[in-house]
């Protein structure tokens, strides 16, 4: 690159994707995924409504992980603090906008669930989005849900060994179907290249080099 | 194909239209966590007595679509009220056994339970649709930032997102018809309709995400930043706002000052375990 | 307008004397990229000057937009060299938010520009961002909406607009924020040929009434938009400044220079070529329609060239003619089609696709030109009627056997990828064919370098540029032999050379006896290759003819909303129309 003597005068801004605060395009992407999950959240209902009515709540905590999927997704393609709890609580907003029935229970589920999500990135100080990282994003998503809900339904009625078994059940989804698959699908999109200049691309190019 | 939300562009003027936005929202909100307190089935048939009524008279609200928007309470509120009649922790110690459908058990204590959590359920649904059949988009968003003091930028990208949906369903529908004609089959178990879920996600998030990026670019170069700007349209408490609040939660507070004096209200005693 | 000897501004503060834009050997390079996307571009612009910046795709004019906004590298990194200066504020110094206050950009797609739900809070959002004290901003709104002559749609919803009212709604929401610099980066391409007219004529309009406002414009759609500017500036393909000259050198003498830099130039540019090219003598400054026009007057000879260039040159469609006996491709017959009961959007459509033939389908916008795309294609079935592709009825034939026969190259290349690889995405087409493994690794490496992607094969298909998906989307149909083929909007978001070699490849598939249909606005397209045009006005064929006989139908035309091909609407201005699309004029 040609040298001038007026770029030395100003210093280059640092790329905004390793500043800590959130750039526009970084509040707007965790937005959009934010409805591309909605969507595919309500195609997931559907499933789980059929599900559900065979065989009872059991249907909710086999397929709840999902439900988490989009926090880990943006997390592992943002890579700042708070992303994964506000990625939660933009999906309940854009619902609402978007006239599901449910979106105001949601917002009580999106807070305790961007919660959860958020505990291990931030044990971490928001450094470490590897695997392991992720699956304990999603299991500690799963036991915050299941406390809610643990509430919200008196779980406490219902035989001991029914309810160790969701619990378990909510887990292994929360981390295969919630961290896994948020994964899965972050590294998939990384391929397609339009994640450049986010902090996916820094952090796998620093790794690759 | 996936459904639209039941109450997108739902443009009925109703009473409730005008209180704002954060005021019911917060009510319905107070009202869902007051009602996970209750446990009794008359005071909980009563508090969602009150949301259906305020939902086809103040919200009005039509029959039919209010019907379509519960159906997935319905389902999930039966999920539970089986699961809890057949498997209650009633039934480790000494309980009535109600009835015996070959290995099935249904025990009398589960069922009430299962009753009254399937009306939670509904009452949840109800008081919900109250207030998302009611409310603007716009109107909404500007709440959250005035009352609910949601930092503007994260607001206005809500807004700015919700108005990709549109879009994100002609992707859909095309991307369909796109691999159709490469003749990827729209058949083929459980393990084909996930690889075709993932052939769709792809393209959708890849779209998505390039999309966002053009509407950030957008909203910067329209000088926004969040922060130091003026309103063109403000969304203020006023009178009207207590006027609803007053109803829909002394409506609910009259339901239980009642149900106590008859003896019937059961209010959760602290127990967690036993 | 060399203004150099004036002080550069290096002051912080801005100055309105300064220049109002500054580039001093301005470089920007993305990170890991290997090349810069811009590279020692210098040059300078005073206040109220009106620019055209061109350049083949990939040649960094959206790098130079962002910039100069700030949005590269403040929001969008880049590694900046030398500098970029608005109005004398250096753009590594201000952000985003700053400078857009003094410049305001239009960009490509007005649906993601947008981001309130009706009109009014729309250019009220600016506003608020400026600090706007909230009575003042009724009178900016007011002054801001009847400039784009969106008054009477004040609360109307944003997505209940036009394209081409959106885009204006965008521009509108601009000027209420009073920028002294307009950037508008191409913004007709995204817009149907009513929306773009529209937006041109609103431009114009806006140039005419704010002599004080610099404008840089990026634009292929050149014939609406040229008169606008004064000086041309052409980025080559590595980022450099290659020309920069006033518009009548640019476009006159610079002609062959621009053309080779792969821009889309004027179309009487391209007249005065074929003149020149026929050893006509014309003096090197003369471009515009005017010049065109007196030149004719003078001389005879250039006249009669430019009457012939405009005539229909399609050589005689041999494969067309040998296959005018067999049976056709795909019939429609009677086939009509509605997406809500009552409201057909196809009403007893007749049309036949025959084999080796290419078929233009046009129509306006909403005219259902993609819904009858889709229904010969078989990806819809009919609710009257009947669709044969190949003598079979579409409702009785598989999606193999459809995917077997039927090719359709979508206007988004993206949403026919099903696989993550470049090769994968050409061999799934061969996946239940009889061939062998080797075999089918052949055809497909045979395919991906007929279309110049052989050195892509391991490339995930979305990282590719959008003239690579295009012919990847076009590789992956080919690959296969089809019976027919259809190319949806087939110019858009193309560089002259591509949609050449795009052409050229389709007239090799005419040869093979490929029935092809092209779905376009884009008239000169349809009027230099089409053999056939079917033109779909409220639900029927209003008419299916040769394209010179449909373009005399003037009245037919503007009720379709459709303009003439560039070619002959320069000619008509010039009273030079060819014979052969002149019937209704001589009547006149």
């Amino acid at each position: 690159m040609s040298d001038n003597t007026n770029s030395e005068q100003f210093a280059q801004p640092q790329p905004a994707a390793l500043r800590r605060a959130w750039t526009m395009r970084e509040t707007v992407t965790l937005a959009i995924i934010g409805v591309v999950f909605a969507f595919l959240y309500l195609a997931w209902v559907q499933l789980w409504l059929v599900l559900q009515s065979v065989t009872g709540p059991l249907a909710m905590d086999v397929l709840m992980g999902f439900w988490f999927s989009g926090s880990m997704f943006a997390a592992y393609i943002i890579r700042k603090p708070m992303v994964a709890f506000t990625t939660a609580m933009l999906t309940v907003i854009v619902q609402i906008l978007a006239g599901n029935p449910s979106g105001a229970i949601l917002l009580l589920t999106g807070l305790v669930q961007g919660a959860g999500s958020e505990v291990p990135f931030a044990l971490t100080r928001w450094k470490r989005y590897s695997t392991p990282v992720l699956m304990a994003s999603g299991a500690t998503t799963a036991v915050f849900s299941f406390i809610y809900t643990w509430f919200r339904f008196s779980y406490w009625e219902l035989a001991t060994g029914l309810v160790i078994t969701m619990l378990v059940i909510r887990i292994i989804s929360g981390v295969v179907l919630g961290g896994l698959l948020g994964r899965f699908l972050a590294e998939a999109v990384y391929k397609t290249g339009v994640t450049s200049g986010l902090a996916i691309d820094y952090a796998k190019r620093n790794t690759e080099a | 194909m996936i459904r639209r939300g039941v109450f997108e562009s739902y443009e009925l003027a109703s009473p409730l239209h005008l209180v704002n936005p954060a005021v019911k929202l917060l009510c319905s909100l107070a009202v869902m966590l007051f009602v996970s307190l209750i446990f009794d089935i008359p005071t909980l048939s009563a508090i969602a007595g009150w949301g259906l009524l305020l939902v086809l008279g103040l919200a009005r609200v039509r029959p039919t679509v209010l019907a379509r928007a519960m159906l997935p309470f319905a389902i999930f509120g039966l999920g539970f009220l089986w699961m809890n009649a057949i498997l209650p922790r009633a039934a480790e110690g000494q309980a009535e056994a109600l009835l015996r459908l070959g290995p099935l058990t249904v025990w009398r204590e589960g069922l009430l339970n299962g009753i009254s959590f399937a009306i939670r359920a509904l009452s949840f649904g109800v008081y919900s649709v109250l207030f998302v059949a009611t409310t603007d988009p716009t109107t909404f968003v500007l709440s959250l930032i005035h009352q609910l003091r949601v930092p503007p930028r994260l607001a206005y990208s809500a807004l700015a997102a919700y108005r990709y949906l549109p879009t994100l369903h002609a992707e859909l529908a095309q991307i369909r018809a796109a691999h159709r004609l490469r003749g990827v089959g729209e058949t083929g178990g459980l393990r084909g309709k996930l690889q075709q879920a993932y052939r769709y996600t792809i393209p959708l998030l890849a779209a998505a995400l390039r999309r966002a990026g053009r509407t950030a670019n957008a909203m910067e170069a329209r000088a926004f930043t969040g922060r130091q700007r003026t309103w063109y349209r403000t969304t203020r408490l006023r009178t009207v706002d207590a006027g609803y609040a007053l109803l829909a939660l002394g409506g609910v507070a009259a339901i239980v000052v009642l149900s106590a004096r008859a003896g019937t209200l059961m209010l959760w005693s602290g127990r967690l375990w036993v | 307008m060399d203004s150099q000897s004036t002080t550069p501004s290096e002051t912080l503060k801005p100055d309105t004397r300064a220049a109002a834009l500054e580039a001093r050997s301005f470089g920007a390079r993305y990170p890991v990229t290997s090349r810069d996307a811009l590279c020692g571009v210098s040059f300078r612009l005073m206040p109220g000057e009106r620019v055209l910046l061109l350049g083949a795709s990939g040649s960094g004019k959206s790098t130079l937009v962002a910039a100069i906004c700030g949005l590269v590298p403040h929001s969008s990194y880049a590694r900046i060299g030398g500098s970029l200066a608005l109005f004398g504020m250096n753009t590594l110094q201000y952000q985003p938010s700053q400078l857009s206050r003094r410049a305001g950009v239009v960009f490509q797609d007005p649906d993601s520009q947008l981001t309130m739900l009706t009109v009014e809070d729309e250019v009220a959002f600016g506003l608020e961002n400026l600090a706007v004290e909230p009575q003042q901003m009724e009178q900016r709104i007011h002054e801001a909406l009847s400039a784009v002559g969106l008054l009477n749609e004040r609360g109307t919803r944003v997505d209940r607009l036009s394209g081409g009212m959106k885009q204006r709604l965008v521009i509108g929401a601009i000027l209420a924020m009073q920028p002294d610099m307009l950037v508008l980066d191409e913004p007709t391409s995204n817009l149907d040929p009513e929306g773009a007219r529209e937006v041109a004529l609103l431009l114009r309009q806006l140039a005419l009434s704010r002599p004080q406002t610099t404008i840089v414009l990026v634009e292929h759609r050149l014939d609406a938009l040229v008169a606008l500017v004064s000086r041309v500036l052409v980025l080559d393909r590595n980022g450099a400044l290659a020309v920069d000259a006033a518009t009548d050198d640019a476009f006159g003498p610079l002609a062959a220079t621009l053309d080779e830099l792969d821009v889309w130039l004027p179309t009487s540019t391209l007249a005065l070529r074929h003149l020149r090219s026929n050893a006509v003598q014309v003096p090197g400054a003369l471009w515009s329609p005017e010049h065109l026009r007196g030149l004719a007057a003078r001389n005879a000879e250039a006249a009669r060239l430019l009457q012939l260039w405009g005539a229909p040159q399609r050589s005689a469609n041999t494969a067309a003619s040998a296959h005018r006996s067999a049976a056709p491709a795909v019939t429609l017959e009677d086939v009509g089609f509605a997406y809500q009961a009552g409201r057909p959007v196809l009403n007893g459509v007749n049309l036949q696709l025959q084999r080796g033939e290419m078929c233009a389908l046009v129509g306006g916008n909403g005219s259902g030109k993609s819904t009858l795309a889709a229904l010969a294609a078989g990806l819809m079935r009919p609710d009257r009627g009947r669709v044969l592709i190949e003598g079979i009825d579409s409702r009785r034939i598989g999606a193999a056997q459809i995917a077997a026969r039927v090719g359709f190259v979508f206007q988004n290349p993206e949403h026919q990828f099903v696989t993550d690889k470049v090769f994968d995405e050409v061999a799934f087409t061969l996946r239940r064919t009889s061939l062998d493994e080797a075999e089918q690794k052949q055809r497909v490496e045979r395919t991906l370098q007929a279309l110049r992607l052989d050195g892509l094969a391991d490339r995930n298909p979305f990282e590719l540029s959008h003239g690579q998906k295009r012919r990847l989307s076009v590789a992956s149909m080919l690959v296969a032999e089809k019976d027919v083929l259809i190319f949806d909007e087939p110019t858009f978001g193309q560089d002259p050379r591509a949609l050449d070699e795009l052409l050229q490849m389709v007239q090799g598939l005419q040869q093979r006896s490929v029935a092809v249909m092209i779905v376009t606005h884009d008239m000169e397209l349809v009027y230099r290759h089409a053999d056939r045009v079917a033109l779909l006005l409220h639900g029927r064929i209003a008419r299916c003819d040769s394209p010179e006989r449909l373009f005399c139908d003037d009245e037919l035309l503007s009720s379709a909303g459709l303009e003439l091909p560039a070619r002959l609407e320069l000619l008509r201005q010039l009273q030079l129309l060819p014979a052969a699309v002149r019937r209704h004029e001589e009547v006149r």
